[in-house]
């Protein structure tokens, strides 16, 4: 199996579980499926704020189905690939309810790369096959002198580094009798003191390791002779902690409606639409406006239209987008209509929504070809609002 | 008309823009503004000390800060100087620029400095656009920033499949642009085999307006320098002149689709390309324009409104996408930047359109340079329910 | 159906509204880092323009007086800070973060050349006075915002000790006779200042005992300039190199050693003359001769000094530290020559013999000045009578000081004040507080040992009459 940017796609799938979010699958009851070519199929099922996860042989039944190769699908789980990008370019494809499939961003954690790490033994292996090029031969003019190394523990081990005439040789045991011998109880704090991540006095101090023999040639003479050990695991740095600070603001308002929107809202709670025309262009303006923008003059006789009349054209709207009044996404996909009341001729529309189930029946206007004819549906209790129409339906 | 009562000419002589792109977590607003001061400054060769007005432009409700302008001080280096802050939608951009020129030419600023800015990431398009004029009534019912209606009138009139592979032809070509264009936002390395493919897989938004026809949602700023005549003369070896800009306005609501021949509508871009035209003697713009950086937030609305900028019967603005015309190398190149689709961070949007034109006048865009020499560019800005700012660059001073 | 009516007054009134938007804002580098330190560390952050030197807290990019670029200018502030300005917000709004009434206060931190606003509590209102002294108290959850300082509330109220000792007659010495008849009579002179001396590193006390071990030059200045202000009169000084190692380079000495007396130029600074194991005696010497600092401690006995576990015996580490009659000779003669003042350490009575042996060729000039140093393996360990028998050894005129490694720190620094001695305190013998909490720094130990003088009432000296005790150069 592939690796990508070292992850393989099924430790994204095996990770899932562990990166859940129930707060994040509430509302969410729908089966899911993965399609990674040349990995498999899985299918992912959230009830209940719980999930399961399961390799499939197809796919059938899932709500939507996601496929892309492996290392998009890994690059954009590990943030390596963007996911706009690759959806735009058709390398990540959702087919089946986008919206729906939408909704599993919020149901895990972000996979999070974990860090290969070097074992006690690695690190112990690396440090030693160093030594010899990390040995300075100009400082050891005229030294004779043996280290050994005796580090316990299971990873452990026993080395001894020769300086003799200029030269350096290590051995892997300990022969003779070394100048200076370090003992340490466990070699992996021998790894964590080369590395710097425990100093010698503190290991020292607490018992984990001594030193027999010359130990002035240990702790003067050897950081001269040997260049630092440097870790190959080092340099990856660790990536800036970013904030995002998440709010919703939210703002309590009061709006005058003035004399001439407040005759057309008030003609709602009658369930009569007001529409006023233009003295000068004679055309009617929907809702009732102070004056005629384009003739700038003042707008005043009031004229009763509709309330039925044809839908001239209608956006089906599939993008979520927030309720201005809550913050919260509107539901989709929703029809968005401009009517042609009766009584209104040309441009003179009324915006409005169609009753949902019927977004598919409607026919659009253009030029002399009629649109399908609606009428307006009331609600019980009128207010002198907007919403006093709770929506239009086909005239039937 | 305008350009006659101009004092005294002004000139582009820095411009500066950041890599357009998604969640820069790493920078706040004024960070990312001073990304773009910093890179004017550096253009022009000028310091702060040297922009004698700061013009600022915002969008209101998509950065959710009040007066940002405050704030910002920190990124555009007003601190102590004459600063106007504008906000008019997605024309901002275009309007700051318009304001710039006016108040060097009327004399009353040598060296004015243009900022534009979003962090699209931030804030919330729709929800903020949607919030738009009466909160009586059209807020309540928008269906947010997209419509699918010019997708509807172009189908309408020249059928749906040639419809549909016009604006994935348009759309391929801005992505090859974009893909020449280092600070482009998207650029998918999509080819013109794709179109079919496109066609049937990518998401409808609205309508027939399918997400890949969509412009991106971008972080980023720009900002341009203007000088004086003298000033720009002195200072920069290629100043860009400016001719003149028009702006139209039209009325909020959105009573546009009766779709009844007998009653037409107020289009604002073609009223606006006419009355500049006109004014400045130009009968030909097809011919007489190098480059057209041109604001298209969808590719339906670019298609339509090719037109209606040039003035073009029939279907001669398709086929001048259908031919490539409007490439790198075409007859009328539109978007060498890769325009709006490519790149949108919406309060820069438009003054990037201006200064992606002054680039190509200079002749240094970069990868994106159009090989051929420009003498005469255009370009356009667009928001609120169809307001058009138009303005003209020239490379010489001899109209 | 038309109607003629136009409309009026009567049809306006007034519609209930709301507006309600999601949205992420971007902190960026800058910002996250200033929160994030604050979240996980209750420091206080800022940068400083290095054009200007404005320190601005919170940090921002661009100094936005001379739009200099201040991103990675860091600096890390006080918690506590001074009101400004302040007012008092008495209607109530969702949107403020407290219920009316409660203060608002212009803070401006120590250290900060900007002030911010902040909520002002746990005082009354009416006493609120600009001017007045503030500490921040953290919040006990995040909201990743600056509400992670959850308020500032009244700084306790105490005079520093530079106030104390503006406040105070400064002391000047007198002809008495010689002291050690004085000594030995029981009855310190409990009038006389005592010095303060914080040993900031030695060479052994590493980061991962105490993070506050400062490394780098300027880490020691800051680290110096806390201890001086805690009360210091001097500080005792291993160079470090960046990784910590101990260090006889002479550049990187002299970088620590200006570095402090840039930062705090007052301050009296003893070197040491013994830089780390295995270190030759030109090394160990030579450093004292290129820099010339006001004192240099001065080893006085050849002698064991090693790792053993108290416990078992066990011998870890196995070194002489050797400090030969020569040795002794050649380095007080160097350094008195040099105009330093040796602070001749005494491990055990052995080695204050050696001195008085050695001295009597007339090397040493007086006073002289000895610290008791107890706990070390190969020294002696802190006993009362010990440290009474030493000090009756000393001559006349000398004076001593004394520390203690361990837990043994505080024991033996009280007593030396309660004989008219002086303290050394310091990360170099002890990385913990009396409650065995460790140290936030050298400076912390300081503020014990100026509460030790507190409770004998003796004074804590100044620089200038540390200098005049010790008989140091005038700086």
């Amino acid at each position: 199996m592939a690796e990508y940017w070292g992850v393989k796609v099924e430790d994204i799938f095996n990770t899932m579980k562990d990166r859940f979010r129930p707060e994040g699958a509430k509302d969410v009851d729908a089966v899911f499926g993965y399609d990674i070519a040349g990995e498999g199929k899985w299918k992912l099922t959230v009830k209940n704020n719980a999930m399961t996860l399961e390799k499939a042989d197809q796919l059938s039944g899932c709500i939507a189905t996601m496929s892309a190769d492996g290392e998009t699908f890994v690059g954009v789980n590990t943030g390596k690939v963007d996911a706009t990008n690759a959806f735009m370019s058709g390398k990540f494809k959702v087919e089946g309810d986008m919206g729906a499939f939408g909704k599993t961003g919020k149901l895990f954690r972000k996979f999070v790369l974990a860090k290969k790490e070097m074992t006690t033994k690695e690190y112990l292996a690396d440090m030693f096959a160093t030594i010899v090029p990390r040995f300075k031969a100009r400082e050891a003019e005229g030294l004779e002198a043996s280290f050994g190394f005796d580090l316990g523990g299971p990873d452990g081990g026993k080395w001894t580094v020769f300086i003799k005439d200029k030269v350096c040789t290590v051995t892997e045991t300990i022969e003779g009798k070394p100048t200076v011998t370090l003992e340490f109880n466990d070699a992996r704090d021998y790894v964590d003191f080369i590395l710097g991540k425990i100093d010698a006095q503190s290991i020292l101090a607490a018992g984990k390791a001594s030193a027999k023999g010359d130990i002035n040639m240990m702790a003067s003479k050897w950081p001269i002779l040997f260049e630092k050990y440097k870790d190959p695991m080092a340099g990856a740095v660790q990536e800036q902690e970013l904030l995002v600070l998440k709010k919703t603001i939210s703002l309590n308002e009061k709006f005058s409606t003035g004399p001439i929107m407040g005759k057309f809202l008030k003609g709602l709670k009658e369930k009569k639409i007001f529409a006023n025309r233009c003295p000068e262009c004679g055309r009617l303006q929907l809702p009732p406006r102070e004056v005629c923008a384009e003739c700038r003059v003042r707008a005043g006789e009031f004229v009763e239209v509709g309330p039925k009349g044809e839908v001239r054209y209608m956006d089906v709207v599939y993008y979520a987008m927030p309720d201005p009044l809550t913050g919260v996404a509107r539901e989709t996909p929703y029809g968005s209509i401009f009517i042609r009341l009766d009584g209104c001729k040309g441009n003179e529309t009324l915006p409005h929504f169609i009753r949902k189930d019927q977004i598919e029946k409607i026919q659009r206007g253009w030029n002399e070809k009629k649109g399908t004819r609606v009428r307006p549906v009331w609600e019980e209790k009128r207010i002198g609002d907007i919403w006093d129409i709770k929506y239009f339906e086909i005239d039937e | 008309m305008a350009h006659q009562k101009k004092n005294r000419n002004v000139g582009i002589i820095g411009i500066g823009q950041t890599k357009h792109s998604s969640h820069r977590e790493d920078v706040n607003q004024p960070e990312l503004i001073h990304e773009a001061v910093s890179l004017a400054l550096k253009d022009a060769n000028l310091t702060m000390k040297d922009i004698d007005c700061v013009v600022h432009g915002n969008m209101e409700l998509f950065e959710m800060v009040h007066s940002p302008d405050l704030w910002h001080v920190l990124g555009t280096g007003a601190y102590g100087k004459d600063s106007i802050r504008i906000t008019t939608g997605g024309t901002v951009g275009a309007t700051l620029s318009c304001a710039s020129d006016n108040l060097v030419a009327s004399g009353m600023y040598d060296i004015v400095m243009a900022i534009g800015f979003e962090k699209l990431q931030e804030g919330h398009t729709t929800g903020g656009i949607t919030n738009m004029a009466c909160p009586l009534w059209f807020r309540k019912i928008q269906a947010g920033a997209l419509t699918g209606s010019s997708a509807y009138d172009v189908e309408r009139e020249f059928g749906l499949e040639r419809a549909d592979r016009a604006s994935l032809m348009y759309r391929i070509i801005m992505d090859k642009h974009a893909s020449l264009n280092p600070n482009a936002h998207r650029a998918f390395g999509l080819d013109f085999s794709q179109i079919d493919d496109l066609i049937r897989t990518s998401p409808k938004l609205v309508g027939e307006l399918k997400l890949i026809e969509m412009c991106s949602q971008s972080d980023g700023a720009c900002c341009v320098i203007y000088a004086c005549e003298k000033k720009a003369k002195e200072l920069s070896k290629i100043p860009v002149w400016i001719r003149d800009h028009i702006t139209v306005h039209k009325e909020e609501n959105f009573t546009i689709f009766g779709y009844d021949r007998k009653y037409p509508v107020l289009k604002t871009h073609k009223f606006a390309a006419e009355q500049l035209f006109k004014r400045n003697g130009i009968n030909d713009p097809l011919n007489y324009f190098d480059v057209f950086e041109m604001y298209d937030p969808a590719t339906w609305w670019a298609i339509d409104w090719i037109r209606d900028f040039f003035n073009l019967q029939g279907d001669e603005h398709l086929r001048l996408i259908e031919e490539k015309e409007i490439m790198i190398g075409g007859k009328m190149p539109i978007n060498p930047s890769g325009g709006v689709i490519g790149s949108n961070p919406i309060g820069a949007t438009a003054l990037v359109r201006v200064a992606e034109a002054a680039l190509q006048v200079r002749g240094n865009a970069g990868p994106h340079q159009i090989p051929t020499p420009v003498n005469h560019a255009l370009a356009s800005g667009f928001g609120g329910t169809m307001w058009t700012v138009m303005t003209m660059l020239e490379k010489e001073l001899n109209w | 159906m038309t109607t003629k009516k136009t409309a009026g007054v009567e049809d306006s009134y007034q519609i209930e509204g709301k507006m309600a938007l999601p949205y992420s804002y971007f902190a960026g580098r800058v910002g996250s880092k200033f929160i994030t330190t604050l979240r996980d560390q209750k420091k206080i952050m800022g940068v400083k323009c290095p054009a200007c030197n404005t320190v601005y807290v919170p940090p921002r990019q661009v100094c936005d007086v001379d739009f200099t670029d201040i991103r990675d200018a860091w600096v890390e502030l006080e918690s506590t800070g001074t009101v400004k300005n302040f007012t008092v917000v008495r209607y109530d709004d969702k949107h403020l973060p407290r219920k009316a009434p409660f203060v608002l206060a212009l803070i401006q931190l120590e250290g900060a050349g900007t002030p911010f606003a902040h909520i002002l509590e746990e005082c009354k209102i009416e006493d609120v006075r600009i001017g007045m002294k503030v500490e921040a108290v953290f919040a006990k959850e995040t909201t990743q915002t600056i509400l992670d300082i959850d308020h500032f509330k009244p700084a306790a109220e105490k005079a520093s000790i530079h106030e104390v000792n503006a406040r105070r007659k400064q002391w000047v010495p007198t002809d008495e006779p010689a002291e050690a008849s004085t000594r030995k009579g029981g009855k310190p002179d409990m009038s006389k200042p005592v010095i303060i001396t914080a040993a900031l590193t030695g060479a052994a006390t590493m980061r991962n005992q105490n993070p506050s071990v400062p490394y780098k030059p300027e880490e020691f200045a800051e680290e110096a300039y806390k201890c001086w202000k805690a009360g210091a009169a001097m500080v005792h000084v291993h160079a470090r190199e960046d990784g910590g190692m101990a260090t006889h380079d002479h550049a990187r000495i002299k970088a620590t050693y200006d570095a402090i007396k840039d930062k705090c130029p007052e301050l009296i600074v003893c070197l040491s003359s013994a830089v780390g194991m295995g270190k030759t005696a030109e090394q160990r010497i030579s450093q004292i001769v290129y820099i010339k600092p006001d004192m240099a401690s001065l080893n006085t006995n050849t002698m064991n000094f090693g790792i053993v576990d108290r416990k078992t015996g066990k011998i870890f580490i196995d070194y002489v530290f050797e400090n030969t009659f020569g040795m002794l000779q050649d380095f007080g003669k160097v350094m008195e020559e040099n105009g330093v003042k040796p602070e001749i350490e005494c491990y055990d009575m052995g080695g204050l013999d050696n001195t008085l042996m050695i001295g009597k060729q007339g090397i040493f000039s007086d006073p002289m000045n000895f610290n008791f140093v107890w706990g070390v393996a190969g020294g002696q360990q802190f006993r009362t009578e010990a440290f009474i028998a030493m000090m009756n050894a000393l001559p006349p005129k000398a004076n001593f000081t004394t520390c203690g490694v361990g837990m043994d720190q505080y024991p033996c620094i009280m007593q030396s004040c309660i004989l008219g001695g002086h303290m050394r305190v310091g990360l170099e013998d002890n990385i913990r507080m009396p409650n065995g909490a460790l140290a936030k720094g050298s400076y912390e130990q300081v503020e014990v040992a100026v509460n030790i003088a507190n409770c004998l009432g003796r004074p804590v000296a100044t620089t200038d009459e540390a200098r005049l005790i010790m008989g140091l150069r005038k700086r």
